[in-house]
């Protein structure tokens, strides 16, 4: 089995999975022919976040373990 | 002839996943919504922004990157962190020029790192693993 296919496929995962809810977003702002609310985009940055913080959680794991 | 690692049927798991999520991938495509505006651009740039950091965080957690290496990915992402921020910022004061630059150039960075990401082989439970790859920012910085 190819050793590079883990990662890649997380990434296509995680891509999709992103992909999915902005898609679901902009269905919604589309049908009702508006912008981003600022709620919205606090969601957006908020699950960004949530993300950047699980990557710092998991540096700090690795390097204490 | 080594038994299989818990690594190992992750990684058969992950390939059955993945020719499933590719197989279905051309259907999903035509069900996402196409951006329109550069506002919708920006929210689909973020959302990959996102998706980089997770699975960077999946790659540290399993071993696939080393602390450094998810140091390396953690750096250049909040640069493209920053650049989509400015990005915002400029499109909110009504300057979609230098909006669209910034989303440009996020992007670029954005893919570097998701090719980045696709070409790290997982570290081995039997042997160390290669780590021939390397950011275009720590060469930079070399």
């Amino acid at each position: 089995m190819n050793d590079k296919v883990a990662l890649a496929t997380e990434l296509l995962i995680a891509l999709l999975t992103q992909a999915t809810h902005i898609s679901e977003l902009l269905r919604q702002v589309k049908q009702e022919d508006r912008d981003i609310s600022e709620l919205e985009w606090e969601g957006i940055l908020a699950e960004n976040l949530d993300a950047r913080t699980r990557l710092v959680e998991a540096i700090r794991t690795a390097r204490e373990g | 002839m080594r038994t299989r690692t818990a690594k190992d049927i992750r990684e058969i798991w992950l390939t059955l996943i993945g020719i499933v999520v590719a197989t279905t991938l051309l259907g999903a495509c035509k069900a996402f919504v196409e951006p329109e505006t550069l506002e919708q651009r920006l929210a689909y740039a973020y959302g990959t922004h996102t998706a980089v950091l997770n699975t960077a965080a999946s790659g540290v957690a399993l071993g696939e990157l080393t602390p450094e290496e998810g140091e390396s990915v953690l750096a250049l992402a909040d640069r493209a962190l920053l650049i989509l921020d400015s990005a915002r910022f400029a499109l909110n004061a009504g300057d979609p020029r230098t909006a669209e630059g910034q989303l440009r150039l996020a992007l670029g960075v954005l893919t570097e790192l998701q090719d980045y990401l696709r070409r790290q082989p997982p570290a081995r439970a039997d042997g160390p693993a290669e780590r021939p790859e390397r950011l275009p920012v720590e060469e930079a910085e070399r």
